[in-house]
């Protein structure tokens, strides 16, 4: 078959052809040069870069169940495309329409602060942590959701449980979610950040899906379905998985299983990735960023660079509301044991919250942090004028989160799973991984005036200087929905 | 030649070819200039190897419907008030209707169109770079022209017979 059998076709097309000169087009220099700035801004990201992938494999429990591979064994999915060994199908139905804020919007994000901080909460009590902590909790709740569609019995109703939405029926759950996620990609848009939230499924060649639940991932969580031989070569399936989570972190994470983490049992990965990079509304002046001291947990000191700036902020009073001095004295009671300040980025729709205890440890803190204790943090902040000094920080994490879903109260999942919503063929949860990378940097100087753990209850200008330990979260304002959270406790390592 | 040199002869020679491409797959003119804009960048992002490949071209061309797919996905996932479709008020008529009887098809029949009727591919050299195989190709071609004869006759009163 050549082109010249189909001469009218190729004479149809023919009118699509462009000519065009130089006057239509950038120079090759300019695009030379938007390639060399998109190196430099790679290399000295903005204000926050984040980036959290979660998958959550399932495996088949028994070898002899695998079937034999079919190429597209499911109705009503298209093949859209073809990556190496992978095919890309679509579900043949139309995203669902995107509702306005609802009451299961409103119920999702409350559940969602509350998922946050308990996940939070179980990160930090793995051990007697000295390290950094970073997750994205809406992230790994979008695959939770997602999992929870599919799954039946006690499978789902723990998974709920742990959600914090088992009074929502899994589709009224589903509609929070889709209608969350486009209402805070629709904010980011309109505010200049970039937020880029991606869903995936990757199934065993052959394995029989149930419709709906293809249907309603397409619907709600619009979500590409790839097809990949993990029986006949797992390899190659990983490969495919990771380049998917190349691309939609722009390239920041790599690779999201380990080599060997997915094998021949495996017949299902759900995965989702989140990319966020938002400019501060006020940056900092790079040329005063300093070498300064951050002490850690143990007492040991790291030599880390500190942006300052003098800045309008939202800043936590010294004292508790009501707290009186004594004849002219106050007793330690009186003073907040923390310090805290939010850094809004560009828009105002999303800020960082960094917060530093200046009485106990981080971790005794974040173990006491519930949704309320949190929003009455927020509500006592004030807006002043404010000298900021805070530390310039990379902080990374590649955690199988399998025992912590487990310790929370997911457990059936794993080992007496019931997704038959999914697939007629038995599954069970093998994985739950989550690549996270967030990135906070910008210039400032003048250098700080107090210190951290030092109240000075009528020091002006007043003055924050992060150098202690601290809760770094990254928040959407009008929901209160806990985009990424970070623990710091060493801005030196990575 | 140096290398910024080779860089803009392929610039040159091929942005046409591939804008061309992506107006038949997307149907937008303007998204086409843009998406060929953002393949230059990347390649030159990439050059030294870029540069050393046998054909450059098929790089581009790839990384160029890569984009253009990303973006589509990315519309899908936006609220349906973003999704309207650009106003196409830079295409005439009758390119309209060449466009409009191209996005009838499914993508992967759209796709085998281009790249077999404008990019000149041979059935195999399409075959590779869809990384499908042959028979499912031919089975594209066949029932993408078949479609896009009707759609055609019924835009424009021509009768295309489909062999």
């Amino acid at each position: 078959m050549s082109p010249g059998e189909d001469d009218w076709l190729t004479d149809s097309l023919t009118i699509l052809t462009v000519n065009t000169d130089d006057a239509h087009w950038p120079s090759p220099g300019e695009l030379r040069t938007r390639a060399r700035r998109r190196r430099l801004q790679r290399r000295t990201a903005v204000g926050v870069v984040g980036v959290i992938v979660v998958a959550a494999a399932v495996v088949l429990p028994l070898q002899g169940t695998t079937q034999t591979p079919a190429p597209f064994p499911n109705r009503g999915l298209d093949v859209i495309g073809h990556s190496n060994s992978a095919v890309e199908l679509a579900a043949n139905v139309a995203p669902g329409a995107r509702t306005p804020p609802s009451s299961d919007y409103a119920q999702v994000a409350t559940a969602e602060e509350g998922f946050s901080l308990s996940l939070l909460r179980q990160l930090n009590a793995r051990g007697n942590k000295v390290e950094n902590v970073v997750t994205s909790p809406s992230s790994l709740a979008t695959v939770l959701a997602m999992l929870e569609l599919g799954a039946r019995g006690s499978t789902s109703s723990q998974i709920a449980a742990v959600l914090g939405t088992a009074q929502l029926s899994s589709s009224q759950q589903a509609a929070g979610w889709s209608a969350l996620s486009a209402d805070e990609a629709v904010a980011a848009r309109q505010t200049g950040i970039d937020l880029d939230s991606a869903d995936s499924l990757w199934m065993q060649s052959g394995l029989r899906i149930v419709p709906d639940f293809m249907s309603a991932l397409s619907k709600q969580f619009v979500t590409g379905v790839w097809q990949v031989n993990f029986t006949h070569d797992p390899a190659a399936a990983n490969n495919a998985i990771n380049s998917w989570v190349n691309t939609e972190t722009h390239g920041l994470i790599t690779q999201l299983f380990t080599p060997g983490a997915i094998n021949s049992m495996t017949a299902l990965v759900l995965a989702n990735a989140v990319y966020f990079k938002g400019a501060w509304q006020q940056g900092f002046d790079p040329s005063k960023t300093a070498l300064q001291y951050f002490e850690r947990a143990n007492g040991s000191k790291v030599h880390v660079p500190f942006m300052s700036a003098t800045e309008t902020l939202r800043l936590s009073p010294y004292l508790r509301p009501g707290a009186k001095p004594k004849n002219g004295q106050l007793n330690a009671t009186d003073l907040l044991p923390y310090r805290a300040v939010e850094l809004p980025y560009k828009g105002d729709r999303f800020a960082a919250l960094a917060i530093m205890p200046t009485s106990g440890t981080l971790a005794q803190f974040v173990q006491g942090l519930t949704t309320s204790s949190l929003n009455r943090l927020v509500r006592t902040l004030r807006m002043s004028e404010v000298s900021i000094s805070m530390p310039r920080f990379t902080v990374s994490a590649n955690d199988n989160l399998n025992g912590d879903l487990e310790a929370m109260g997911i457990r059936d999942a794993f080992e007496n799973a019931d997704f038959s919503g999914i697939s007629p063929t038995p599954l069970a949860l093998q994985q739950v991984q989550q690549r996270a990378f967030v990135e906070v940097n910008e210039q400032g100087t003048v250098a700080a005036a107090a210190t951290g753990g030092a109240a000075q209850a009528t020091a002006a200008p007043p003055g924050i200087t992060l150098d202690h330990p601290f809760l770094f979260i990254v928040r959407d304002t009008t929901t209160g929905t806990i985009l990424f959270d970070a623990e710091v406790e060493n801005p030196s390592s990575s | 030649m140096g290398e910024a040199e080779d860089f803009d002869a392929l610039y040159r020679s091929c942005r046409d070819r591939l804008v061309t491409q992506l107006v038949a797959l997307t149907g937008d003119r303007a998204d086409a200039f843009d998406l060929v804009q953002e393949t230059f960048v990347r390649a030159w992002m990439r050059w030294e190897q870029i540069s050393t490949y046998e054909d450059p071209e098929g790089w581009l061309r790839r990384v160029a419907y890569n984009l253009a797919v990303g973006r589509w996905r990315r519309i899908r996932r936006e609220p349906p008030d973003s999704t309207v479709r650009r106003q196409q008020d830079s295409l005439p008529e009758d390119h309209l209707a060449v466009v409009d009887a191209l996005r009838s098809l499914p993508l992967s029949e759209r796709r085998a169109i281009v790249l077999h009727h404008l990019a000149g591919l041979s059935v195999e050299e399409t075959a590779a770079e869809m990384s499908a195989p042959v028979g499912t190709v031919k089975s594209w071609l066949s029932r993408g022209r078949t479609r896009l004869a009707i759609e055609l006759r019924d835009d424009e009163g021509v009768t295309h017979e489909p062999r």
